[in-house]
C-alpha cells in the first residue's frame, strides 16, 4: 500500500480539516461547497426574494465575503442568476417562473456542503466493499486501503461507519469481540410507485430537499407536476422549521433570535412554539410562540430567525396553553391573536354581487372566507360577517374586492376608516375624481 | 437528524452515476456531461479534476476510456429520508399514488421510524376551503389515470364540467399536473385542438371537475408532444405588469414575497425612494394578480400594461361610485 503524497491541482486545506485529510473543491482560495448552510442561505435569499440590492447594501460581511456567496449562488443557480445595473450600481438578483420548474432550484443550497477527501473517498470504498455481505473494521480499513492506494486507519474508518450507523445506511451487530456492519438492504416496498408520490411531495410537502435527495439517489427527477403559488424561499427556513416542529413535539421553549430586515434590528426572545402558521396566499411562514412574560401568543416569521436553542425540560403547562392556542385560531385571520386589552370584533362587508350572473364571486368568498358567513340581505346585496381579533388583518382581502364594496363596519369603526381612506389615496393616485370620472392626465387632485 | 450533509450533496450524486455508468466504460466528455447535467455551474473546475486524478482513485483511464475501480451499492435510504416518508403517510394526498394495501406495506417498512413532522403542527390560515377530495375513489382513479396519461405522453377523452355547468367530451394532450397549495387543488395543464381557430390551444382542467376519462381511440405522432411541449415553452405575457412601490407600511417585502412565485426585476429608484417593479405573469393569471395588485391598496400603483391599468382604473371607478351612493360609508 502507498500513502498518496501531497494533494493535487491546486487544492488547499481549510482550518479545522482533520489531520492532513483535504477539504475538497478549494481552488485559488475559492471552494464552490460551503460547510455551513447559513453562509450561503441569507445570500441566496436576498438575492432571490428581494434582488434589487447591490453589492453597497451588503454590509454585514466583508466585501470577499460577498464575492465568494454570490460566485457560489451562481453557480448553483446557473441561468436563473441575473444581473444589472442601476447607474453605476451593478445588482444581481435571482428570477425564476416557480410554476415552470419542476424541482425547486433553491434545494441546490442544500447539496453545496463541503467535505474532505477521506469523505467521499470512505463513502464510496464502505459501499462498494459492503455489497456482498457484512464486514468487520479491520476488514473494511484493509478494502478502503487496497482500493484507494491510501492509508486508512482502523479508527478514521471506524469514525465513519459509525457516523452512517447513525444516519441510518448501516446496521452495527455485534460479532465475536468486535461489531460487524452491514448495508440496510431491507427493499423499499412499492418503490416505482413512491417515487411518484415523491416527484409530487418534493414540491408540495415541508423539507421538499428530502424528496429531492430521494430522487437524486434513485437517480430519478420530477418530469409529470408543476407547482402554482410555489413559494420555493421556504427551503432555506427549513433548519428554524426543523429545530421549532422539535420543540413542538417535546413541549419545550425556545430562546431564539429574531432580526428583522425591516427594522434591520435583532430581538432575542423565549417562548413556547406551538404551531407553524403558513400562509399559502402570501408566501410567508410563521412559528407562533407563547410568550411567558406578557402571557400572549405572537408570531415571528421564519426567515428572520438567525439561531435557536430550546430548554432542556418541557415547559409545565404547555398542553393547556397549546389547546388555548387551538381555541383562539378561528378567530385569527392572520397571525395576530387577541390578549391583553385586544378583543375580538365582529367584521361585516356588504357586497354588491349579481347572483345570477356572478355565483363565482360567492364561491370565492366561501372558499376564502376563513369560516365567515354569507348572507343574503334584503336588498338583495350580500353581507359577509367573521368574528377577528384584528381587522386590519383583513385588510388585503377586503380590498380585493375593491368594485364591489357597499358598506363596511366593525366595532372599533378601524376597518371602514382604513379602507375608505385607502380608496380616497387610491382614486387621487390614478386620478380619479371623487365622483367617479376620470381627470384625464392621471394627475393628483 | 442533519438536513445539511454532504452525503445529499450534488458532488456525491455525481460520483455515483459516473461510477454506475462508467462500469462499461466512458469517454471524458460524457463524464463532463454527468457532471454539467448533475452538479453546479463551476463542478467541472472542481469535481473533475479530483475524478479524473489518481487522488481518490475511483477511475481508471486507458486510451481515454475512463472504467470504475469500484462497483458501491447504491446509498441505503437514510434515517432522515425515511421520517420524511413517515410523515407523508398522514397525508392524505399519499393516496392518490398508494392504495391501502400498498400503504400498510409501507408503513410495515417504517415501522421503527418517528415521522419527521406532524400535520397538525401546521395551520395553513388562508387556504382555500374547497380543495379536492383526496378520499374519493372517484377521484382517485381520475388522477391515476391523468398521471398515467401525463407520464407516457397519451392523449385523453375527457368529459368535462366547466364552471359554468356546460358540459363537454373532448381529446386532450397532457403536458402536465399542476398543484397549487392555495388552492388544494390538481389541474391538468394539457392541450385541445380548436376546431374553429383549426390550432392546438393551451387549456387547464380541474381535476375535480372531471367526470370521467378514457384512453384515446386516435394515435397521434410524436410532434403532437412536441407541440404541446412548445405551447408550454413560453407562457409568459409579451409586456410585463409594471408597479411603482411605496416603502410605507412594509409593502416592497410583502410584495417581493407574495410575487416571489413569479419571474420579476425590481429596482430601488433613490431620488423618488420607490421602487419599480416588473412582473411577467401567464395572461390567464391576469385576473388573479388583478385582486392581488389590488389588495396592497394605495402602496402599490400600476403604471402598464395600459390594459392591465384600465381594469384596476374601472374597479376603482366603480367602488368610488358605490362609495357616493351610500350615504354614510361605513354602515352595513
Amino acid at each position: 500500500m502507498v500513502a498518496k503524497a501531497a494533494c493535487c491541482y491546486g487544492i488547499v486545506t481549510e482550518g479545522d480539516a482533520k489531520n492532513d485529510d483535504k477539504e475538497v473543491g478549494f481552488m485559488g482560495g475559492f471552494s464552490e461547497l460551503t460547510k455551513r448552510f447559513d453562509n450561503i442561505r441569507d445570500y441566496m435569499r436576498d438575492f432571490f426574494v428581494y434582488g434589487y440590492k447591490s453589492r453597497a447594501d451588503f454590509t454585514k460581511k466583508s466585501s470577499r465575503t460577498y464575492d465568494n456567496a454570490k460566485r457560489r449562488v451562481e453557480s448553483y443557480l446557473g441561468k436563473y442568476m441575473k444581473w444589472d445595473y442601476i447607474g453605476k450600481n451593478k445588482f444581481s438578483f435571482v428570477s425564476i417562473d416557480c410554476g415552470s420548474i419542476p424541482v425547486n432550484p433553491l434545494y441546490a443550497a442544500w447539496k453545496s456542503k463541503s467535505f474532505t477527501n477521506n469523505d467521499i473517498m470512505l463513502h464510496f470504498y464502505i459501499l462498494d466493499a459492503l455489497k456482498d455481505g457484512p464486514m468487520k473494521v479491520t476488514s473494511l480499513t484493509d478494502h478502503a486501503s487496497e482500493k484507494s492506494l491510501a492509508a486508512f486507519d482502523a479508527q478514521t474508518v471506524r469514525n465513519k461507519l459509525n457516523e452512517y450507523t447513525a444516519l441510518g445506511l448501516l446496521k452495527k451487530e455485534a460479532s465475536g469481540k468486535a461489531y460487524a456492519y452491514s448495508l440496510d438492504s431491507a427493499p423499499v416496498p412499492h418503490l416505482d410507485k413512491l417515487l411518484s408520490g415523491v416527484k409530487f411531495f418534493q414540491g408540495a410537502a415541508p423539507f421538499g430537499e428530502i424528496g429531492s435527495y430521494i430522487l437524486d439517489n434513485e437517480n430519478e427527477t420530477n418530469d409529470c407536476f408543476s407547482f402554482k403559488h410555489y413559494y420555493i424561499a421556504h427551503t432555506l427556513e427549513d433548519i428554524a422549521l426543523e429545530t421549532f416542529l422539535s420543540a413542538i413535539k417535546q413541549n419545550k421553549a425556545a430562546t431564539f433570535e429574531n432580526f428583522s430586515e425591516r427594522s434591520q434590528r435583532s430581538v432575542i426572545i423565549y417562548g413556547l412554539p406551538l404551531k407553524i402558521l403558513v400562509s399559502a396566499g402570501t408566501g410567508r411562514r410563521f412559528v407562533c410562540v407563547y410568550l411567558p412574560g406578557t402571557k400572549r401568543f405572537n408570531a415571528y416569521r421564519l426567515d428572520y430567525i438567525k439561531s435557536i436553542s430550546l430548554d432542556e425540560e418541557e415547559m409545565e403547562g404547555a398542553k393547556a396553553i397549546a389547546s388555548k392556542l387551538d381555541r383562539n385560531l378561528p378567530k385569527a385571520w392572520g397571525v395576530t391573536f387577541g390578549g391583553g386589552n385586544k378583543r375580538s370584533e365582529v367584521v361585516k362587508i356588504k357586497l354588491y354581487i349579481d347572483e345570477h350572473k356572478e355565483q363565482y364571486i360567492i364561491e370565492r368568498i366561501m372558499r376564502e372566507g376563513q369560516g365567515g358567513v354569507l348572507e343574503r340581505g334584503q336588498d338583495g346585496s350580500f353581507v359577509f360577517t367573521k368574528e377577528v381579533f384584528d381587522n386590519s388583518d383583513m385588510g388585503p382581502w377586503i380590498k380585493s374586492f375593491i368594485g364591489r364594496i357597499e358598506g363596511l363596519e366593525s366595532n372599533s369603526g378601524y376597518a371602514a376608516k382604513r379602507f375608505y381612506e385607502d380608496m380616497q389615496a387610491m382614486a387621487d393616485m390614478y386620478g380619479i375624481y371623487t365622483d367617479g370620472r376620470e381627470d384625464g392626465n392621471g394627475t393628483v387632485l | 437528524m442533519e438536513l445539511f450533509s454532504e452525503i445529499y450533496g450534488s458532488y456525491f450524486a455525481v460520483v455515483s452515476q459516473v461510477l454506475k455508468e462508467a462500469s462499461r466504460g466512458l469517454g471524458r466528455e460524457e463524464i463532463e456531461a454527468l457532471a454539467k447535467r448533475g452538479a453546479f455551474h463551476e463542478s467541472a473546475y472542481h469535481l473533475l479534476p479530483m475524478l479524473f486524478s489518481s487522488e481518490w482513485n475511483f477511475l481508471e483511464e486507458e486510451e481515454g476510456i475512463y472504467t470504475s475501480r469500484i462497483n458501491p451499492a447504491n446509498r441505503p435510504m437514510s434515517e432522515l429520508e425515511k421520517s420524511w416518508l413517515k410523515a407523508l403517510l398522514a397525508d392524505p394526498r399519499i393516496r392518490l399514488f398508494l392504495d391501502d394495501g400498498e400503504l400498510e406495506d409501507l408503513d410495515g417498512y417504517l415501522s421503527n421510524v418517528h415521522p419527521l413532522f406532524n400535520y397538525g403542527d401546521f395551520h395553513f390560515y388562508d387556504k382555500h376551503l374547497d380543495g379536492d377530495d383526496y378520499s374519493s375513489q372517484g377521484y382517485i382513479k381520475i388522477f391515476r389515470a391523468v398521471l398515467d396519461a401525463t407520464i407516457n405522453r397519451k392523449a385523453l377523452v375527457v368529459e368535462y364540467e366547466s364552471a359554468k355547468g356546460s358540459r363537454s367530451k373532448r381529446i386532450f394532450h397532457p403536458h402536465s399536473i399542476s398543484y397549487s397549495a392555495r388552492d388544494d387543488k390538481f389541474r391538468m395543464m394539457c392541450a385541445v385542438y380548436n376546431n374553429r381557430r383549426q390550432k392546438l390551444e393551451r387549456a387547464t382542467l380541474n381535476l375535480s371537475r372531471i367526470s370521467s376519462v378514457e384512453a384515446s381511440p386516435l394515435r397521434f405522432g410524436v410532434d403532437i408532444d412536441q407541440q404541446v411541449a412548445k405551447l408550454y415553452s413560453s407562457i409568459e405575457c409579451d409586456q410585463p405588469l409594471l408597479l411603482e412601490v411605496s416603502t410605507e407600511r412594509n409593502a416592497i417585502e410583502r410584495l417581493m414575497l407574495q410575487f416571489a412565485s413569479f419571474r420579476r426585476q425590481t429596482e430601488y429608484d433613490k431620488d423618488r425612494d420607490i421602487y419599480i417593479c416588473q412582473i411577467w405573469f401567464d395572461p390567464m393569471d391576469e385576473t388573479e394578480l388583478l385582486i392581488r395588485v389590488l389588495s396592497f391598496g394605495p402602496v402599490v400603483k400600476v403604471l402598464g400594461p395600459e390594459s392591465f391599468l384600465a381594469q384596476i382604473k374601472e374597479r376603482i371607478t366603480r367602488q368610488i361610485e358605490l362609495n357616493n351612493m351610500h350615504r354614510e360609508p361605513g354602515y352595513v
